[in-house]
């Protein structure tokens, strides 16, 4: 067959490889017709949205991931109500109805090891799955991230930080610590930077900012404008005794270990003890437990080293013994 | 690699068009071939008339895989063969029906390869928009245009020119798309397919 122009002059030829890319992304339900088509003729209507469908499944999922937190009950029904709105909303946009932007900006106040980060983590996957970010990432950055040691310094380095974050979320740890050094300090250089960027990428970044509580109610009221910037605030409290223990089986079990019912009463009076005394620094929650169970099993381990050959239940068990002498902050 | 590709939104009767220019060229019996989106080939046989009782529907979607007619074209004394994709018809938004969004991904790969294209459009429909102050022309249909200009054969099929308000939207098309070759068409009434015919030739 020989195809004959029509004397029509043709245009650029599609090309098949990125077409072949591009039929395969609308398959699987990333993107839609019109951009599909839009993305392989290279004409842009400007209707084409590049929103892709939300999974249901996927939320759900990662929503049972954020079930299998212990405790943080208030977190979880806050976090459900974001998704909740993000949700409709976007339901409310494919059926044309009016769908205020919702500014999904967020204060998180907590002692360390509370789960501020791992909320921040699953809240970020779950706005891309809802396709509000393009990339779901987390960018975990504090005071020496953001703040520099001369003029210009500190814009710059902010503005990379915000640029490595755009389709993710910033996660600002301690972010009290950038008003902390006073009007001449470069901190405030980094906070104004910052409410910049989130206007110019309204749409491609949410913010966290995290800290102890007190600390972050003070940083901000030194800046009146911060607070309306953050509608979302979010408490994440202490965790008691019963949930650090639930806290230390799950790690255990991850790792395939097991306690003995004594160890668990041994860690549970460590617990105790370590909950009453004073000290200056906040308590560190779950890091505590974590770093407890990892002590342990490098004590299982020494003790073990000396038997012949320990049985696979030995393998697997801690003892209290293991926790004993511990120190772990 | 197809020959011919007949594109379109859903619903703007490319089953029919299909079927109307078999019969234009002479076919009785219509021998095409159905690639499922599964993958699996079947080969059917089937007098046109009952062809035309099974395959066309009123309703969209009811292609759901690339049907080949093969042709034969009888040019001077040897008879060749051009074969004409009939494809799942191309709706927007999001396609919950995952059948239904695996098929048009077939027709955009049947389209993408294809060295010519058939693209049918709905005149009435057109028309109709125009009578109701609506955009006439639909954004699937804009890039359809886009991706037929880059190939070597791009025929317009006005179709549904039976119906009122179709000599409206064919006056619009004809502005619109002033390079490109439109022939008003009837896959009812069977108005327009002997220039569709002659186009078709030229590809044998």
């Amino acid at each position: 067959m020989t195809p004959r122009n029509t004397g029509r002059r043709t245009t650029r030829a599609v090309d098949a490889r990125h077409a072949a890319g591009v039929i395969d992304l609308y398959e699987r339900g990333h993107i839609d017709l019109n951009d599909a088509l839009a993305r392989i003729s290279g004409v842009n209507d400007g209707t084409s949205s590049v929103t892709p469908p939300m999974d249901k499944r996927r939320i759900h999922e990662l929503l049972r991931d954020l079930d299998d937190l212990v405790g943080l009950d208030e977190v979880k029904r806050v976090v459900r109500e974001i998704f909740a709105l993000v949700y409709v909303q976007r339901l409310r946009q494919e059926h044309r109805l009016k769908a205020d932007p919702t500014v999904l900006h967020m204060i998180f106040y907590g002692n360390p090891g509370t789960g501020k980060t791992t909320v921040a983590r699953i809240l970020a996957r779950m706005f891309h799955e809802c396709g509000l970010l393009e990339k779901g990432h987390l960018v975990e950055v504090e005071r020496a991230d953001l703040v520099g040691e001369y003029i210009g310094h500190t814009a710059q380095k902010t503005r990379e930080q915000i640029q490595k974050a755009l389709g993710g979320v910033l996660f600002i740890d301690e972010a009290y610590s950038l008003a902390r050094g006073g009007e001449k300090d470069f901190g405030r250089e980094a906070i104004d930077c910052l409410v910049k960027a989130m206007e110019d990428h309204k749409h491609e970044l949410i913010v966290i900012l995290a800290g102890y509580e007190r600390e972050m109610r003070w940083f901000l009221s030194t800046n009146p404008g911060l607070p309306s910037r953050f509608p979302i605030q979010i408490r994440f409290p202490d965790y008691g005794v019963d949930q650090l223990v639930q806290i230390a089986k799950k790690i255990l079990a991850s790792r395939e270990y097991r306690m003995t019912a004594e160890a668990e009463w041994a860690l549970r009076s460590l617990l105790q003890q370590a909950l009453r005394e004073p000290r200056l620094d906040p308590f560190s929650n779950a890091r505590f437990v974590r770093n407890l169970v990892e002590r342990a099993i490098r004590r299982q381990a020494v003790r073990l080293f000396d038997e012949a050959r320990p049985k696979r239940d030995a393998l697997m068990l801690i003892e209290a013994r293991d926790w004993q002498g511990d120190e772990a902050r | 690699m197809s020959d011919v590709v007949v594109v379109g939104r859903a619903n703007a009767g490319k089953t029919s068009a299909c079927l109307r220019l078999a019969r234009a060229l002479g076919i009785e019996e219509l021998v095409w071939m159905v690639e499922r989106t599964d993958g699996g080939r079947e080969r059917r046989r089937l007098p046109i008339r009952e062809a035309e009782r099974w395959l066309t529907s009123g309703d969209p979607h009811s292609t759901r895989s690339l049907q080949t007619l093969t042709i034969p074209v009888a040019r001077g004394k040897v008879s060749r063969a051009v074969d004409i994709v009939d494809s799942a018809g191309l709706a927007d938004g999001h396609v919950r029906d995952e059948v239904v969004r695996r098929a048009m991904g077939q027709t955009l790969r049947a389209l993408v390869a294809a060295k010519a294209v058939l693209h049918v459009v709905d005149a009435a429909d057109i028309g109709r928009s125009m009578e109701r102050r609506e955009a006439p022309f639909h954004a699937l249909d804009e890039q359809l245009v886009a991706i037929g200009r880059t190939k070597a054969f791009y025929l317009v099929l006005a179709n549904k020119i039976d119906l009122p308000f179709a000599e409206r939207g064919v006056e619009w098309l004809r502005g619109r798309l002033r390079d490109a070759r439109i022939i008003p068409t009837s896959a009812k009434t069977g108005v327009g397919f002997d220039e569709v015919k002659r186009y078709v030739w030229k590809l044998a």
